[in-house]
């Protein structure tokens, strides 16, 4: 129902991490560069999962709920799987201060969050693929 | 058991290559030796965590004898090609490679003759198999591209090739969930 909305997100999120991808092999230069396009990717996916399982009010200033609410969506499809759900709390929790903190990110977390949003991705590109979701498809 | 020197450079090779699709692939899962389709690639890798485009490799070596002359190295690299062309193309993915494995930087410069690019193509046009330089010469292996590896046709076999190869085998590289 929502196809071309999932492909829409999908897009994006692989698009962020191929990003993140290119700049994590120098994290010293670009540390917030990689770090925010790791958080934003890992939404993306959130989002291409929610608007997948039915839920189409995705905004783009309420990342804080976009974890329960998509709890909720996996538990209604009886996912038994949600270590995802708890990388994107992490992920979001770090959102503010990657972008506005004027506290300075040490490189370990930095790689940290580099490797929790890798480790969401391969969790939500194999959720999607079992849920079956409409959209879903591999462009 | 000790390698003998081949096993050793085809072992670094496969390494080499395996970085390789670390960097153009999308947390991919990759496996070496492994049986897939019917056939034994020397490296299958796996786009998207799993669920992805298929991607296969067929290491080619050159022998040391061919490698210092460059017309030498390109008469031989041919004649090798054309011998796996037909195997790589039987083996059922969306994309696939043979990758020229040298120890002198001369196999840097291998190019294909325009003839034996059109080999590499599918019958209908849609694909066209990808040729790897692999320099093995260098501190650090490098791999480069000659010929860019163009998408075959999917199917359902490939797809369901995939679900069935990722949950049974274990991947030698992978970002683990």
């Amino acid at each position: 129902m929502f196809d071309i909305e999932v492909r829409h997100y999908l897009g994006r999120a692989r698009d962020f991490l191929e990003g993140m991808k290119l700049l994590k092999d120098d994290l010293e230069v670009f540390r917030f560069s990689a770090a925010l396009l790791a958080i934003h990717g890992a939404i993306s996916y959130s989002d291409a999962l929610r608007v997948g399982l039915g839920n189409d009010a995705v905004f783009a200033d309420d990342h804080m709920s976009a974890a329960s609410i998509l709890r909720s969506l996996l538990l209604e499809r009886r996912l038994g799987n949600l270590r995802g759900v708890q990388r994107l709390e992490s992920l979001l929790a770090k959102k503010s201060r990657v972008a506005y903190s004027q506290s300075r990110l040490d490189l370990n977390e930095i790689a940290l969050i580099v490797q929790n949003a890798e480790r969401f991705a391969v969790w939500a590109e194999t959720v999607g693929k079992e849920l079956e979701i409409g959209g879903w498809r591999n462009d | 058991m000790i390698e003998s020197p081949t096993q050793q450079d085809l072992g670094r090779a496969k390494n080499a290559v395996q970085d390789y699709f670390i960097r153009k692939l999308l947390i991919p899962k990759i496996y070496f030796d492994a049986d897939w389709g019917g056939t034994k690639p020397d490296l299958v890798a796996i786009d998207r965590a799993g669920v992805g485009d298929v991607h296969v490799v067929q290491l080619v070596k050159i022998a040391t004898e061919h490698e210092d002359d460059p017309t030498s190295l390109k008469i031989y690299a041919d004649i090798l090609i054309n011998a796996q062309i037909e195997e790589i193309r039987k083996t059922p993915a969306q994309f696939r490679y043979l990758a020229l494995v040298g120890l002198a930087p001369t196999v840097d410069s291998y190019q294909p003759s325009s003839d034996q690019t059109k080999k590499l193509l599918a019958e209908d046009g849609v694909g066209r198999i990808g040729i790897l330089l692999v320099d093995l010469a260098e501190s650090e292996a490098v791999v480069r591209t000659a010929v860019r590896a163009e998408r075959f046709r999917s199917s359902r076999d490939i797809i369901a090739n995939a679900d069935i190869f990722v949950a049974k085998a274990t991947p030698n590289w992978e970002v683990r969930e």
